[in-house]
């Protein structure tokens, strides 16, 4: 258990228990396996041939309730199921399939809860722009979430009116423009399952900034100039250790974030809208600065690093504006 | 990753807010100046309180008199300390952050008995004397000499930047006893009594205007050899002991004392008018610097956590220490480059007399903060090299 009272001392310990640490890993290995990232330079916009698998695996339940079909845990195991999600650049519908299994489940509707865990349907995200949304991977028969405050909505695919396709930045998804209709299938009022949401976008931007710098740190090794790898230059040395200390310091408020969560500590918003703010602002950093380090190489289709990228700038506009988020950054009561 | 809260650390919370409330110092402490002896009084009498209430050595073990204190009740000490505004170290730091930690990790029983006890009451002030002119980041190229004879060590040459030297009753003093040895090789860690004939102290001035360094000279100085701390010629790990101390648990205190600030600054944006007339808060580009600074003091915040989480099963910080460095020494100058924007006009004027709680002057140190205890560079270099593995240069 994440948060326990133990009566004598008090603890944070960012680090993975054992059974933690096992729960991400088993998620990993599967990943490495099934989900290189170099799949997605040939299967654009298609969803993955393996999600059906990754959800029998029990990904997307991690903090379902057991009597729901999920695994019963909290927030702070998804979170490192998710960071591992975002290593392997997963859809982000896994975000969407998560929490509408939770809704489905809070709800009542069991049976939609267990189709969604058992991958015989997905849900995408829903994201305010213009006049309608923006439908994040929400394909034929997919389910959308969309939250707005502490509401969350789920909403079936016949729910959704004036579809137009879009090309999206991130070409490995799939974009549309839409309306969502009022009579949602569940509708949840539930501060901390959307605060969790956002904090799940954070942790796969974490797991994004790690492939970024180990991608940013074998290049450096490896490529040679002037007769020596590239990495011996300050003006590649730095940016690498820029990315590292990118890497670490978003890691370590997203998994801060988390224990406040599952705590329930007021200041858990404030974390939560700090983690996301940080890791995206990072993240971005850190594509940008991976792509130069990359040379000519960064600037093609075919090397991987435009991909993360893509995938930052996703995920850092997902579910909120980040220039709104700053905003509220000021805003959030804070316990220093 | 786990997070148990209890009510016996809400207490201690609660017993070190009261203390603090009701000792801490009404007086803002004083800057260092070229004498100095207005801080040393202050931080000295200061330093007794915390002993008399109990509160002295918090990290240190209890059988070298200190409170031992687990590192979640450091951190709630930390955090209450920046809160209720209490003085920064000061001239004690050099003996409470650096000479302490080394004494109790590679000093001679003796040595401990001895010095551990006076640096705990705030009896004696330490410097530390490892730069040089030719060995600034290039720690290794140091080359004051120390020539054994019989029970002493005679010194010759120079150190700069000592920090408080002109207010020190003992330096940790790094010097080359092995003739012709290079770089790590033949340096001795040895405690060099201030007093001793033969030593030379020049203040230097700093941008901010107080005397934060000194030049140290040393004409046949004799150091007895029973004050080497460790074995003669293997100085290296014992400076290195005092380093990582330095990059590590050392940073707790600025953060937290950098969060109030970035919250401080908050309160003066809302108060303060451009010429427009409007708040300053109003204008989007210092609400959204104010924002991301806020943001990332908590992150600051976790990454001490993830650090103290990962040394938990280890004696002393790990090279990720070096992380937290970085981003701390950088961020304090955003900060308060931040502040002289919220300023205006105000951050033209000093007061009279040099105040170490003036934004202004605050402004003006933090210029040191990504130079002291390493450069950025020196930093970056680390990271790349030790943590990531690349490669060096040459
Ligand atoms: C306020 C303050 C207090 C201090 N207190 C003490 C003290 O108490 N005791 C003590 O011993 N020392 C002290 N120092 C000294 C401090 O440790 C040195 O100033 C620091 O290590 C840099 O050395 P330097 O000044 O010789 O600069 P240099 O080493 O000459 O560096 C000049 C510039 O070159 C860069 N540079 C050098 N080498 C490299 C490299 N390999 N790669 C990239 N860039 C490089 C540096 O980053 C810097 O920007 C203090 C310094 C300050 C500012």
């Amino acid at each position: 258990m994440a948060c326990r009272d133990t009566g004598d001392d008090q603890m944070i310990d960012l680090i993975p228990s054992s059974e933690q640490g096992a729960i991400a890993e088993g998620v990993a290995d599967f990943l490495r396996e099934h989900f290189p990232i170099d799949r997605l330079r040939h299967s654009r916009g298609t969803v993955d041939d393996n999600w059906v698998d990754l959800a029998q695996l029990g990904a997307f339940g991690v903090s379902v309730p057991e009597e729901s079909g999920g695994i019963g845990l909290g927030v702070v195991e998804d979170v490192l199921v998710f960071r591992e999600f975002g290593r392997h650049l997963v859809s982000p519908a896994a975000i969407g399939t998560r929490v509408a299994a939770i809704a489905a489940a809070a709800n009542g509707q069991e049976a939609l809860c267990r189709d969604l865990l058992k991958g015989r349907r997905r849900a995408g995200l829903a994201t305010p722009a213009g006049s309608g949304v923006q439908l994040l991977e929400v394909g034929t028969g997919d389910l959308c979430v969309a939250i707005s405050g502490e509401i969350l909505q789920v909403f079936d695919t016949d729910q959704l009116a004036d579809r137009e396709e879009l090309f999206a930045l991130d070409e490995t998804l799939t974009l549309a423009r839409g309306r969502l209709g009022k009579a949602p299938l569940i509708t949840v009022t539930d501060r901390s399952l959307v605060l969790s949401v956002r904090l799940l976008a954070a942790a796969m931007l974490c797991g994004v900034l790690d492939v970024t710098r180990d991608m940013a740190v074998d290049y450096a090794r490896t490529r040679q100039q002037f007769g020596v790898p590239i990495g011996v230059f300050q003006g590649i040395k730095h940016p690498c250790a820029d990315i590292a200390l990118a890497a670490e310091e978003a890691w370590s408020q997203v998994a801060y974030a988390s224990l406040m969560l599952e705590a329930e500590l007021p200041s858990a918003a404030f974390d939560v809208t700090a983690a996301k703010f940080v890791a995206g602002d990072n993240a971005l950093v850190s594509a940008r600065a991976n792509i130069q380090i990359h040379g000519g190489m960064g600037f093609t289709d075919e090397v991987d690093a435009q991909l993360l990228l893509k995938r930052v700038h996703v995920l850092h506009q997902l579910f909120d504006d980040p220039r709104l988020v700053r905003q509220s950054l000021l805003e959030l009561p804070l316990e220093i | 990753m786990e997070f148990a809260v209890s009510a016996k650390d809400a207490k201690f919370r609660e017993d070190v807010r009261e203390w603090l409330s009701v000792n801490v110092p009404r007086d803002p402490r004083p800057p260092i100046t070229l004498a100095g002896a207005e801080q040393v009084e202050f931080m000295r009498r200061w330093q007794r309180k915390l002993f008399d209430g109990g509160w002295a050595g918090i990290s240190w073990p209890e059988e070298y008199g200190g409170r031992g204190l687990s590192l979640v009740e450091q951190v709630i000490w930390y955090e209450e300390y920046a809160r209720a505004g209490a003085p920064e170290a000061g001239c004690l730091f050099c003996s409470l952050q650096h000479a302490a930690p080394t004494l109790i990790v590679k000093g001679s029983p003796e040595q401990k008995a001895y010095y551990l006890p006076r640096i705990l009451t705030g009896e004696d002030i330490w410097c530390q004397g490892f730069s040089e002119p030719g060995a600034g980041s290039d720690l290794a190229n140091i080359s004051t000499r120390g020539t054994v004879e019989c029970d002493y060590i005679i010194v010759n040459g120079s150190k700069i930047w000592t920090s408080f030297a002109q207010v020190s009753d003992y330096q940790e003093l790094v010097i080359r006893t092995q003739p012709g040895s290079k770089r790590h090789k033949g340096l001795t860690w040895i405690i060099c009594d201030m007093r001793l004939p033969g030593i030379t102290i020049r203040p230097i001035k700093s941008l901010d205007g107080e005397y934060h360094n000194c030049e140290v000279f040393y004409d046949n100085v004799e150091i007895p050899v029973v004050n080497v701390v460790g074995k003669i010629d293997d100085g290296w790990s014992v400076a290195m002991a005092t380093l990582s101390f330095e990059r590590g648990t050392a940073f707790m205190e600025t953060q937290m004392r950098l969060a109030y600030t970035v919250e401080k600054l908050i309160g003066l944006a809302r108060l303060l008018k451009g010429a427009d007339g409007r708040p300053i808060i109003e204008d989007g580009g210092i609400a959204s610097q104010l924002s991301r600074l806020r943001a990332r003091s908590a992150s600051l915040k976790a990454m001490t956590y993830m650090g103290a989480s990962r040394a938990r099963n280890s004696d002393m910080p790990g090279p990720e220490g070096t992380y937290i460095a970085l981003r701390c020494g950088e961020m304090k100058q955003e900060v308060y480059r931040l502040a002289m924007e919220i300023l205006g006009p105000q951050g033209m004027e000093r007061p009279v007399e040099l105040a170490t709680q003036d934004l202004v002057q605050q402004y003006l140190y933090s210029y040191a903060a990504t130079i002291g205890g390493g450069t950025s560079e020196i930093r970056r270099n680390i990271i790349g090299e030790r943590l990531l593995g690349l490669p060096r240069h040459g």
